[in-house]
Formats: structure tokens, sequence, C-alpha cells
């Protein structure tokens, strides 16, 4: 009866949640991470592949009911963060002292600005974020309830996770905390049963994994070598900008708590996770720059821990609550970037006027606005400087095919700036040779239309 | 009400029974009312003198902006043009100038020596000045900035006085009113155009559409009334940079709040996108010239002026201004005369002024040709 009331309460809480997240869905650019919906799939982002997998096969059955591929990416990550908080409220109630503590600890993790912009932006992390909630949940029933197969569950949880995304092999650490805090009022479980199921749950994931990862557990895992090479100067800006900033001001109240009498154990164990996922996530950490969306699996774990704290200093929690919804509201007020969207989409339907016409695309807000407009044609820079077909020869006779039939054909500013950037030349083999047959086979005319700046490809 | 009063009442109401617990009760309440009062009287106070404290320092900061803006305009100084605050066109040539500047030649060369005068209304100099003001004479008056005024040129070079001898070589009497001064944008031009349509009573006004025309004024300090007309709380205005840099430490990379302060940006294009109010603040300015203009049954001409420093190709990459002015008069009923047309495909490094930018006497030829072509075409119906 009591499971049945706090699903039901779950549900309460995730469905508001979700048309909060989804009517706030932005046009927000995290790099890459929209890349994920297009069907050629990224090699570069080998690092997420079966989460990018798994998120392509829900976005584009969604969009077969006639919604643009962009809506239904803001629907996933809004329904996937929304049932991420649920699942923090179920592992709430089972942990706090009160239901009342349950729900702010529940804003809290709403609130935290890393969480709000995965859920209303096409966000593959919101789903990083939704398993982190639901293997916390199992965590914080098996050291409620002692029961093995809860221990079992938990393991079955990251072990899926591992599978889904290399950075999910460190879930186990990062519901560490939850068991820490929760063993703290253990039930009447004997003690020696917890090192048994603790190996049990482990046990599980390296199973689940090994058999869903075909044996490569270390799969799109950065080698040790790499790990060790990263210095503070790469590490440091990251826990600034990922931890420190994203995740305000948990993050900040998590580090206090290391300093606090009853929770500095767990406090430790999650700044333990916290390093690890730094380091082993530097490598897209590093690429994505989107503020905290690696570390989004930590948040459960330090809202329960900042909840158990705080949770009787009600006016305390209640301003924290009030700090975070405020950084979380600017965060998705300056990200968004509608009018950037409108200013090329209609910028793009005036120069074309119903006639064909063809885009050469950069990596960001021109993958994004093809979500939205797929029926505009285009070719990436990233898929072709990528290589080794088309040549770019090939590539300038197609684009001379084209111009000889009537079809017009534009470089947008974001393809122009990645062709020309030596990062992005050094990360793109064709990228440099591509640039260089399209500077000798045409002339770029500049054009401006409704805000909208390109350069239009003409035969010299 | 006050605690006696209420107990006073309280007892006549209820007469006999008395007890303490009812009375305890009561008081309670009366405390719980004179708390809740206190509190709504304290939010108050906090909240009047929050919105007093902003006021007066709102008032504080404008006279600092104001204090500022004198200080630095007693430090101008420019070999060409005074200051006039109180105008609304803010600065003209000095009257009388007779300024040599020696343009610094890349590659080593020697510099150019340019001499500038100007008559006693403070415009560049004309043989014939003051212009004939009989009904034979064919006034035309040009409004415009650097261009106009001929910046790197010698006297006689500049347009105004190509299109004099261009319509006097085709019979017509024309009279050159030369008003260019360097540094003008649309807004300073309309500002000014009342009192020179007034005193010259042209037939003809010419206005050079250059393209930082929509840019803000960067000649001389400008006065606060200019630099925060688009701000209500020039405070806020003031402290957006360093919210942004907090905000940076806590939110986000990109900026919180978009300064809402006049700009001046050599991306010209940019003031031409939605959300900018660069551009509409010029259109509406040429709008307003047309309008004048028409009042007073003049001809006007806006005449959009190529940027010479960029290649006269496919490349050229103002053309959104050209065509947001086409547009506009197309819309608005006055005739626009693009002359990138008669520049397209000529070398544009030969037709200005190195180390200067502006058009030298033969792009200044040929920018004067076209329009004494288009002024011809409008004389003769």
């Amino acid at each position: 009866m009591a499971e049945l009331r706090v699903t039901r309460d779950a549900l309460t809480v995730a469905l508001p949640c979700l048309l909060v997240f989804r009517s706030l869905g932005q046009f927000a650019l995290p790099e890459g991470a929209l890349a994920v919906l297009g069907c050629d799939a990224p090699a570069d982002d080998a690092a997420t592949t079966c989460l990018a997998a798994a998120m392509r096969w829900f976005v584009h059955g969604l969009a077969r009911t006639g919604i643009s591929v962009h809506s239904a990416g803001l629907w996933f990550a809004a329904t996937t963060a929304a049932i991420g908080i649920a699942a923090v409220f179920a592992s709430a109630v089972r942990l706090l002292p009160s239901r009342g503590a349950a729900r702010l600890c529940t804003l809290l993790a709403a609130s935290c600005p890393a969480v709000a912009f995965a859920a209303t932006s096409v966000h593959l992390h919101a789903a990083g974020f939704m398993i982190a909630a639901i293997a916390t949940w199992a965590a914080v029933g098996w050291a409620r309830s002692g029961a093995s197969w809860r221990a079992l569950l938990t393991g079955g949880v990251t072990g899926g996770a591992h599978a889904l995304t290399p950075l999910g092999a460190l879930l186990p650490l990062a519901v560490a905390p939850v068991l820490l805090l929760a063993a703290e009022r253990p039930s009447d479980s004997a003690v020696w049963r917890w090192p048994a199921q603790v190996a049990l749950a482990l046990g599980t994931h390296l199973v689940v994994a090994w058999v869903a990862l075909n044996e490569q557990l270390c799969a799109g895992m950065p080698g040790l070598g790499e790990v060790a090479a990263y210095d503070f100067a790469t590490l440091l800006p990251l826990l600034a900008r990922e931890w420190l900033r994203g995740c305000l001001p948990l993050s900040l109240v998590v580090a206090c708590l290391l300093l606090h009498p009853r929770v500095h154990a767990p406090a430790r164990v999650l700044h333990l996770a916290l390093a690890a996922y730094l380091l082993l996530g530097c490598h897209a950490t590093a690429s994505l720059g989107d503020d905290g969306a690696c570390l989004l699996t930590l948040v459960p774990a330090a809202t329960l821990l900042v909840m158990r704290a705080l949770g009787e200093r009600r006016r305390l929690v209640l301003s924290l609550l009030l700090l975070s919804t405020a950084v979380a509201a600017a965060k998705i007020c300056v990200r968004a970037d509608w009018a950037l969207y409108d200013a090329l989409a209609s910028g793009v339907k005036a120069v074309a006027q119903g006639k064909p016409l063809l885009l050469l695309t950069g990596p960001g807000l021109d993958e994004a606005i093809l979500l939205c407009e797929p029926e505009i044609e285009a070719i990436r820079v990233r898929q072709v400087g990528r290589g080794p077909a088309p040549k770019p020869a090939d590539l300038v006779a197609d684009l001379g095919r084209r111009l000889a039939s009537g079809q017009r054909v534009f470089v947008t500013p974001e393809a122009e700036i990645a062709l020309r950037d030596p990062v992005f030349q050094a990360r793109y083999a064709q990228a440099a040779p591509i640039l260089f047959e399209l500077e000798q086979a045409f002339a770029w005319r500049p054009l401006q239309k409704d805000g909208w700046h390109s350069k239009e490809l003409v035969r010299r | 009400m006050r605690l006696a009063e209420a107990e006073a009442v309280y007892r006549q109401s209820h007469r006999a029974d008395t007890g303490a617990a009812p009375l305890d009760a009561l008081h309670g309440a009366v405390d719980d009312a004179r708390v809740s009062r206190l509190r709504s009287l304290r939010l108050l106070l906090l909240l009047g003198s929050a919105a007093m404290s902003l006021g007066v320092s709102e008032w504080i900061w404008r006279r600092v902006a104001e204090f500022e803006y004198r200080g630095r305009l007693k430090e101008f100084q420019h070999g060409m043009v005074e200051s006039t605050p109180d105008e609304p066109w803010l600065y003209g040539l000095h009257p009388n100038l007779d300024f040599v500047e020696n343009i610094t030649q890349p590659e080593g060369s020697p510099p150019v020596e340019v001499r500038y005068r100007t008559n006693a209304d403070g415009f560049r100099h004309h043989e014939a000045w003051p212009p004939r003001m009989d009904d034979q004479a064919v006034r035309i008056l040009f409004v415009s900035d650097s261009y106009a005024f001929g910046l790197g040129v010698q006297d006689g070079e500049p347009f105004p006085y190509v299109v004099e001898s261009e319509l006097r070589a085709h019979g017509i009497d024309a009279v050159a009113i030369n008003t260019g001064v360097p540094g003008y944008n649309s807004e300073q031009q309309y500002a000014r155009l009342p009192s020179l349509l007034e005193r010259y009573r042209p037939r003809v006004c010419v206005i050079g559409y250059v393209m930082n025309d929509a840019e803000p004024i960067s000649f001389v300090p400008m006065p606060p009334r200019e630099a925060y007309r688009h701000c209500w709380f020039w405070l806020f205005e003031d402290a957006k940079p360093l919210l942004n840099r907090v905000a940076m430490l806590i939110v986000d990379d990109r900026p919180l709040f978009a300064s809402s302060k006049p700009s001046d940006s050599k991306d010209y294009p940019e003031g031409f996108l939605p959300g900018s109010p660069k551009w509409p603040a010029s259109r509406a300015a040429l709008v307003g010239m047309h309008h004048l203009c028409r009042e007073r049954g003049v001809l006007m001409l806006v005449a959009i002026l190529p940027d010479f420093t960029r290649s006269f190709d496919d490349t050229y990459p103002l053309v959104v201004i050209h065509e947001s002015v086409v547009n506009l008069g197309a819309a608005e009923g006055f005739p626009v005369l693009d002359l990138f047309p008669a520049v397209r495909g000529l070398d544009s490094r030969k037709l200005f002024v190195p180390g200067d930018g502006h058009p030298n006497a033969q792009g200044q030829r040929l920018l004067g040709e076209g329009i004494a072509r288009r002024v011809l075409e409008l004389l003769r119906g």
C-alpha cells in the first residue's frame, strides 16, 4: 500500500515536471548533442554511442507521429529528466524524515541548473540523469530493506548504464554515498550481509555490462596513460565549469558538507566519485562544455545528501531552492537561441522562395535548424570533413552539377568558420582540402536576408 | 486594537465566565495579529526604502554621467570640428577653417598633404560662396558625411562639385551646396536638414548614404541623453558589465544582459540584423528627411555610396545595406540611386586614398558622374 502511494506521488511529481520542462523547451545548442539525432551516427561521439542510438530510436519513433525531430528531442529530454525527478522523489521519501522534505529534495534536484538545462534542450545526458536517479532509488531501497534482490537490481541498473555509456561504469561510485547515507540507520539485516550484497551488486554490474558489451568492458574509455596525462590546468577549469558552476548551489553546499559531522563520510565518497568522473570523463566533458552534462549522475546523490544534512533548516533549504531556480532560469534564458533560429529559418526560406537550395552547414545552430526544417537539403561539413568519401574534388563536381541545374548553393557562416578553424581542420582531415577546392572553384558571394547572412557559391 | 480594549470587549461579551484559558487564547490571537501587522509594515518599509534608494542612486548616477560628459567635452579638441552640445547634431565644422592634414601612406611612402578649407557657414570651401539665391540658379543641397565633405581630396574634388560641373555641362545653372560633415550619421543629417532647407531653398536635395550612416556618433563625446536613449535605468545599464562578469561565474559564459547603449561597430551589416536599433533609427531619419523635402517641394534623391575599402566584386560584403535602403525607397516612394553597380568590377584599390580609405579624386568623379546623370533625369521630370 505504501509502495503504491509512493508510486502515485512520484507520478504526480513527474507529470508537472514533464510539462514544465517541455514548456520551457528551448533552442539551446549543446555542441554535439544534436548531432546524435542525425541519421549518420557520429563516430567521434563514441563515448555515448549506445545512449545516442537509444535516443535516436526514441526521437525518430516519436517524430513519426508528425512532430519535428527537434520537438521529439525536447520530449525525450523532458521525459527522461521527469522520470529521473520521480525516482529522486521516491528515494527521498524512503530516506528523509517527512514528505515535505522529500518534496523539497525533489524541487532542489529539478531546479539544479545542469538538470534544468539538460531537461529543456535536446540533450542526450538527461537520460544519464534518469538512469542515475533510478540506480539511486534502487540503492536506497536496498539499503533500507537489506533485500538481496534489491542489490541485484541496483547492480543491474548500473551495469545497464555501463553498457549504454562508458561513464556508466562509474555509476556504482555515484550511488555509494546514498548507500552510506541509508545505511546510517540500518534495518534489522545483519552486518555481515553488507559485504556480500555489495559484492553481489558489483558482480551483477560486471555481468550485465560484460554481456551487453560483448566482453569489452573498457570500450570507449580513455587509456590509463591518457588519464594520467591530464593536468590540473585541464581539470580545474572543468571542475569549476562543470560541477561548481553547473550544479550551483548544490555543489558548494556538498563541498561544505565535507566538514559536517553527520554526513562527512558520504560527502567524501561523493567527491571521490566526482574526481573519478572528471578524470575518466575528461575527454567527453572537455569537448562538451555544457555545464555539468557529464556530472548529472551525481545530482541525485548530492540532493539527498544536502537534504539529509539541512532538512531541518527549512529556511536555508528554501533559500538554496530560490537561488538554484534563479540560476537555472537565467541559464535557460541566456542559452535559448530561438531568435537565432528564427533569423536563420526565415532567412533561408526568404532566400529559397520555394526553389531548390543546398546548404553547406556547420556543426552547431545549422544542425539544429536541420532538425526543425528537415526539408532543407544540406551537406554537413562535419560529415564530409571526416572523409574519406566524398573526396573534395567529388564534392566540388557535385556542387558544380547542382549549380548548373539551377540550384543555389550557400555556405553558412558556421560552416565557413568550422572549415577555416585549425582545430576543426586537425580533427577532420578533409576539412582543409575541401576549403581549398571550394575557394578555387567558386566565388563566395556574401548575402544577407532577414538577419541570415551566408556566402553563395557562384561559378568563377 | 489594543490588548486592554480587546480584553474589555471580550469580557463584556462573555460577562461572567472569564476563565484563564480563553483569555490566553485571546492574548495569543492579538499577539499574532500584531506580529503579522508588524511584518507587513517591515516589508512595506523594506520595499519603500529599496525603491527610494534606487531612485536616489539613479538620480546621482545621472548627475555623475552628466558631469563626466562635461569633463570629456572640456578636454575635447579636434582640428576640424567643434562640439555644439546644445544642438541636436552635436557638432559641426569650424567656420573659416584652413587645415592641412598629412595622411600617412603605407609602405613608407611620403605622407600626402591635403588642405581642407571651410567657408563662413562651416562647410567645405566653394569658390562661389555664398551660393546664388536667385530663381534661375538650380541649387542642389548635398547632405552627407566625409564622402561629400571629401576627406582625403583637395578643395573642388568632392563629388558635389563634380555633379555641379556635369550639370553645367548639360546646360543647367547648377549650384552645389555641399553640407557634408565628416562622421555625420542619418539622424544628425535629419536634425540639421530643416535649417538647411530653410536657408538655401534648394531644388534638389541629395542625401549621400554611406555604409556607416546607421552607426552612432563617434567623432565627439556622446552626451548622456544620446548614450542612454534606449535605457530607462542608467545605473542598471552601467552595472551590466559587472553583472555579466558575476553571471559568468555562476550561470554561463554568455553575457546575461545585452547592452542597450549604442556601440560603434566596424561590422556595419550587424546594425541591419533584426533586433538592432541602428537601422530602424537610420530608416526613420531617412523617412523624416523625405517628408521634410516633400513638404517643401524639394526633390530628394538618396545616393548609396559604396565602401571604397572593399572589393567591388561578388565578395562585396555590404550588399544588405544597399538592399535595405533601396527597399526603403521603394516602400516610401523616394528615388534611390545605388552607386555600387557603377563601380562594380573596378579595382577599388585604385579608387581610394591609401592610408585613409575615402574615395580619391577618381573615385569622387565616378560618384559625381553617376549622381549627376540621375539628378538630370529628376530635373527633366
